[in-house]
């Protein structure tokens, strides 16, 4: 698939790094870009059925709902689904524990936008 | 059929716990065996010999001691309870929350750093990639002010917790200041929600910065407040009464000293806590806000302000049915 076809959901709870991802993408020529603050909010997106998502940016510390708690759930219902976890310290249990529940990538804070870039398009790819 | 005096004797005799039975003047008159195992004596070795040289071979021992009258005579009954094992074990836990602590603080942090300067570095990136578009510029400039100004109000409040601000008390009227807090309190209140207020001492004293003292006060509220929104109306409760509290009433608080407290209380009728976020609500960043109202720092300082004082919270809370949240602070002067 092509990087300014995709349809992306972040799902960040801090606001300015929503803001940062979504101007990256938008540097990217991706104008679909779903926002969720959390996981209880990113799972209702998902269940409602009403947008398209081919590909999820996901923060692994987020109240209510973890990365890692969205990513079982998500697996459930959607097994090939992209899912990339956006990290700020990538302790090797949560990268174990992500991985055995099958995560399809992970990028570590801070990124450069090209680093995002990298990993979306070897995402993508894979579609 | 048993007499009371006969089982009452065969059950002390017998008791696993060290008990021994001295009179007026410390002198031992009984012991049983759990004591008498306990010293390594016999019953005629230790009859007689003075309650208080005894206890002082078993510093581990704590001898608790309540009198009693017996055919008009004063004796004592003193049980020897071993706290080395209960300290020692104390000890152990307190490490290991305190590494704990340490781990989840510091790895919190660090996230919450790393986010300020993710953002600081991506959006100067971004800049930096069309740096002739002067609206983009000035947009990523924006956003790299806003990430370092949350980083520097993020470090203020982690020096307050952490006791590294300036910080003065002094002997300051508690009463008085819960009492003048009442408007900025109602200004927090939905109307529907009923707000009680009993100020039973208005001249005690406890060592704080009042300033402190009234955003403490306002952040219990504040808590109190949102575990009521969910509810239909509600009611917030804030009592202040002072209280000679003995060991036993502190009993459950480290090195807790006896005498006069003033005993602050924020009572709620709203959704309670449950284990885990009883158990955390004091944790530096810990918070059960939705995402962006709060920054979790606010119990973590209401616990910082009253523990300088030499003041204890206490919490109490049941799912459904609210929560009272207590805190006791050294009466001085």
């Amino acid at each position: 698939m092509n990087l300014e076809d995709a349809h992306v959901l972040v799902v960040e709870d801090n606001a300015q790094t929503t803001r940062m991802i979504r101007m990256m993408l938008m540097d990217m020529q991706i104008a679909n870009v779903l926002t969720a603050v959390d996981g209880v909010e990113a799972e209702e997106v998902l269940e409602s059925g009403d947008e398209r998502i081919d590909v999820i940016l996901c923060d692994w510390r987020m109240p209510r709902m973890t990365g890692i708690q969205l990513l079982k759930r998500v697996r459930a219902k959607h097994p090939h689904l992209p899912f990339m976890m956006v990290t700020a310290n990538a302790d090797v249990e949560s990268i174990k524990a992500a991985a055995s529940l099958g995560v399809s990538g992970y990028i570590a804070k801070p990124f450069s936008p090209a680093q995002l870039k990298k990993k979306l398009v070897a995402l993508l790819d894979t579609l | 059929m048993t007499s009371d005096t006969g089982i009452w004797t065969a059950a002390a005799k017998s008791n696993a716990a060290a008990m021994v039975i001295s009179d007026a003047d410390g002198a031992i008159a009984e012991a049983n065996q759990a004591a008498l195992n306990l010293f390594g004596l016999e019953a005629v070795d230790i009859k007689g010999r003075s309650l208080d040289e005894l206890c002082a071979l078993k510093p581990d021992f704590e001898c608790i001691s309540s009198p009693f009258e017996l055919d008009g005579q004063t004796w004592q009954s003193v049980s020897l309870q071993d706290v080395g094992v209960s300290r020692e074990a104390a000890e152990h836990l307190a490490v290991k929350l305190k590494v704990e602590a340490l781990g989840e603080l510091a790895g919190n942090i660090a996230h919450e750093f790393n986010n300020h300067l993710s953002g600081a570095s991506g959006f100067a990136q971004m800049a930096l990639m069309k740096a002739d578009d002067v609206d983009r510029v000035r947009v990523c400039l924006e956003e790299i002010v806003a990430a370092t100004e949350a980083g520097a109000a993020q470090t203020a409040r982690i020096m307050v917790f952490g006791r590294r601000q300036f910080y003065e008390p002094e002997p300051t009227t508690v009463g008085r200041h819960v009492a003048d807090s009442r408007g900025l309190i109602e200004s927090l209140i939905n109307p529907d929600i009923e707000l009680a207020m009993d100020i039973e001492d208005d001249v005690s004293k406890s060592l704080l910065t009042p300033g402190q003292l009234v955003e403490a006060i306002l952040e219990l509220c504040e808590n109190a407040v949102n575990a009521m929104a969910g509810t239909d109306g509600g009611r917030l409760e804030i009592g202040l009464k002072r209280r000679e509290m003995d060991k036993h009433d502190l009993r459950t608080f480290y090195d807790a000293v006896p005498g006069p407290y003033l005993c602050l209380s924020v009572s709620d009728t709203g959704t309670g806590m449950t284990d885990d976020t009883r158990q955390r609500m004091f944790d530096p960043l810990y918070s059960t806000q939705e995402v962006g109202e709060g920054n979790g720092l606010g119990m973590a300082l209401v616990y910082s302000v009253f523990a300088r004082s030499g003041g204890m919270v206490d919490v109490k809370s049941r799912l459904g049915e609210g929560t009272t949240i207590t805190v006791l602070l050294p009466v001085v002067g």
